[in-house]
């Protein structure tokens, strides 16, 4: 309702709805299947209680099992049709005094009609109860049935389809409240992620600049004329921070050592971030920082590439040993050779 | 899949998922309340079978029944078509319904003061008892509901054939089969809206962590940049200076620090922004040829509102453009000040007839979203060829 409103479907919901609606399916047809047979006996023909059966059958197979969407126009047809033709079928047969359950198909067709008011197709509805009580009137008119046992006969179906008919209403009403609740609730919780996001982010960043780089201006500001080591140590802090600011995703601390630990060593260490926004895969952090760790002169510039290169990162490497250039992979493993040889074609670092 | 590393980008979200089954609780109280009304109207058809069959029973069985049950179906009717109700009140409801509906049946028989009821006359209740099936699968898991609804068939056989003086089994056996008949297929449609109801919770959760994960990355990438750029000018600067040019380097490490404390002054929390920054902020988002007038004075509005209001506004203005045709000209007003702060969008297009309850753009992103805040709040006025005001405002 989505499956029974048939208008606002559950995610992959007819599948997982599927073994309620044959139930009951099943159950309508098999329950008024026994009641026809029972009526048999009170001398309604065999074969317009079969034929009805197969009419039954047919609209159950309509109103009843198709996934939650609206139905379409034949369908509606042939189901608001559905009731008067059972009704023709097995009207001229019943008994006159008091038809009771030989008169199955009352309930029958009610219930399917049901299906079809709660799916949101009211006037098909309404429509196919009209043409079951029109045949059912000329029927107790013929018959000479009172007007008043006709009406006794027909009430409940009238108000089970109007309880049908609210049912859908009342249904996609709520549906429609529920949505626009969870639409609010969710802008409210993209709110509360940004903000909660963009202060973490920032007391995060300000505590590591308040830790670093305070201390040095406080002292710089004082007048402080550096010396050769303390102006290394300042060549580091303020390359820790151009680190954070081009390569943010590789303020990995583990890495960060190495970095620190490479240019003490007097090796130059570029880091750059090319990439998507996604964090980066624990092995591929773990390859970078064993290139880094490994460097013991020249040069090394570890970039993050743009989606689509074939590979996640390049690791260009010029030392007294030789110049290389690596390519790998989200896994930290060496992109294929042809990925890589695009790469250091394109790469801005190797023309440099 | 490769292991994921901890590090900046994990940080812990402000967003919590939501628990729980909005959708399907909401149900689960309509479903109750159709119930409970369908119930209320069975009964009112079963009145005057009711009250000839109480000279055939003890004087007290049928104000008891219809007591508890016409009670319980009442309170389940109101407490959920009211919207009021909570699920367990009406899962209680339900079950007074479900289980009275069962006694009804079975003590029938033992409450009669004579051998049968009048030949061709079934117990009153029937009409009612299918509906107590329906109540059983409102209240109580599926198993235990289908066996309410087996229970009731078995034993209404029982009391139509003594309530006939042991006769008329085939009919007793007829109407057991429209009693099986209808509940199952009403307790099936119950199952089907109930299950339907928390695929939709399940994948609007998912959606809503999904959206707040996103959105709390792309606010990490601006704050990120926001101190990159101030960080890069002040901080960054200063070191630099200080190894490039001793001299200058004093007075450019006094400049990153005080660039430090105000960032640290300016941390967000339940974060401010000015009511002249978001009246700029909105005037930047409004698309050229947007006329933009105003007024505000100094001023706070929480970080919260200021999105909410524009966002709505945002949508008002994309609202118009869209429905307002070619030649209407939109302008947007905003005045802000202690107050509070007033945003109103007005166009001079074809307006519409129909009330904004059916526009899903303005009730989920304009009402809804002002509505998500405290103090929030939005209205829309229009009507066929005077055109359209949308106003949204907050106050303190």
């Amino acid at each position: 309702m989505s499956p029974l409103a048939g208008r606002t479907p559950a995610p992959g919901g007819a599948g997982r709805l599927a073994p309620f609606t044959r139930l009951a399916a099943v159950t309508l047809v098999a329950g008024y299947a026994g009641l026809a047979l029972l009526a048999v006996r009170d001398a309604v023909s065999l074969a317009a209680s079969a034929a009805a059966l197969v009419v039954l059958t047919l609209a159950v197979g309509a109103a009843v099992l198709p996934p939650p969407r609206p139905l379409g126009r034949p369908q509606l047809l042939g189901v608001a049709a559905a009731p008067a033709v059972m009704a023709l079928l097995l009207s001229w047969g019943l008994p006159t005094q008091a038809p009771g359950h030989t008169a199955w198909h009352l309930g029958a067709c009610t219930l399917v009609l049901f299906f079809v008011a709660a799916r949101g197709h009211v006037a098909a509805a309404w429509a196919g109860l009209g043409g079951l009580a029109a045949v059912t009137a000329v029927w107790a008119l013929t018959a000479g049935v009172p007007a008043s046992r006709t009406a006794h006969l027909l009430v409940t179906h009238v108000l089970e389809l109007l309880v049908g008919t609210g049912a859908g209403v009342a249904y996609r009403r709520t549906e429609a409240a529920t949505t626009a609740l969870l639409a609010a609730d969710r802008q409210r919780s993209v709110t509360r992620a940004r903000a909660a996001a963009a202060q973490e982010e920032r007391e995060r960043r300000l505590a590591r600049l308040e830790a670093q780089a305070r201390p040095v201006l406080e002292r710089l500001a004082a007048g402080w004329a550096p010396g050769p080591e303390a102006l290394a140590e300042v060549r580091a802090v303020e390359a820790g921070i151009r680190d954070r600011i081009r390569a943010p995703r590789l303020d990995v601390p583990a890495l960060e050592g190495a970095v620190a630990a490479a240019r003490r060593r007097g090796v130059e260490v570029v880091l750059m971030d090319d990439g998507a926004a996604d964090p980066l895969p624990a092995a591929l952090v773990d390859a970078l920082t064993r290139f880094v760790a490994g460097a013991g002169d020249g040069r090394v510039v570890v970039r993050l590439l743009p989606p689509g290169r074939g590979a996640e990162a390049t690791v260009l490497v010029a030392s007294s040993a030789g110049t290389s250039v690596r390519a790998l992979t989200a896994d930290g493993r060496p992109a294929p050779t042809s990925a890589a040889l695009s790469i250091v074609g394109r790469s801005p670092m190797n023309r440099a | 899949m490769p292991q994921r590393h901890t590090s900046v980008e994990d940080a812990p979200l402000g967003g919590a998922p939501r628990t729980g089954a909005p959708r399907a609780d909401r149900l689960r109280v309509l479903g109750g309340g159709v119930v409970g009304a369908a119930g209320v109207l069975y009964g009112a058809t079963c009145w005057d079978a009711a009250l000839a069959q109480q000279a055939h029973l003890q004087p007290w069985w049928t104000p008891a029944v219809a007591a508890l049950v016409g009670g319980a179906l009442l309170a389940l009717a109101t407490l959920g078509l009211s919207g009021r109700g909570s699920v367990t009140a009406v899962r209680a409801a339900a079950t007074v319904v479900a289980v009275g509906g069962l006694l009804a049946v079975v003590t029938f028989p033992a409450a009669m003061t004579r051998p049968t009821l009048p030949p061709g006359q079934a117990p009153w209740p029937f009409n009612v008892v299918g509906v107590t099936g329906v109540a059983a699968a409102v209240a109580w898991p599926r198993p235990l509901a289908v066996s309410h609804v087996a229970v009731v068939s078995g034993a209404w056989i029982r009391t139509r054939w003594l309530t006939a003086g042991r006769d008329e089994l085939v009919t007793a056996v007829q109407d057991a089969v429209v009693i099986l008949t209808h509940g199952l297929v009403m307790a099936a449609v119950v199952w089907m809206v109930l299950r339907g109801a928390r695929l939709r919770d399940a994948a609007a959760d998912a959606e809503r962590t999904g959206l707040a994960l996103e959105a709390a990355e792309e606010e990490r990438r601006r704050e990120r940049t926001r101190l990159g750029a101030v960080v890069h000018d002040t901080v960054l600067a200063a070191l630099h200076t200080a190894l490039t040019n001793p001299a200058a380097a004093p007075g450019e490490a006094r400049r990153a620090l005080a660039a430090l404390d105000d960032l640290g002054r300016h941390r967000p929390g339940p974060t401010e922004v000015g009511t002249a920054e978001l009246a700029r902020a909105l005037r930047a988002q409004v698309p050229a040829g947007v006329e933009v007038v105003g007024r505000t004075e100094p001023a706070t509005v929480p970080r919260e509102v200021a999105r909410a209001l524009l966002g709505a506004a945002g949508e008002a203005v994309r609202n118009s453009l869209r429905h307002a045709g070619p030649g209407a000209r939109c302008r947007v007003a905003v005045t802000g000040g202690t107050a509070g702060v007033t945003v109103t969008v007005t166009d001079d297009g074809p307006g519409f007839a129909d009330g904004p309850g059916d526009r899903l753009g303005i009730r989920a992103s304009i009402v809804g979203r002002m509505e998500s805040v405290p103090g929030g709040y939005a209205a829309v006025a229009s009507a066929p060829r005077r055109g359209t005001t949308v106003t949204v405002g907050w106050r303190p």
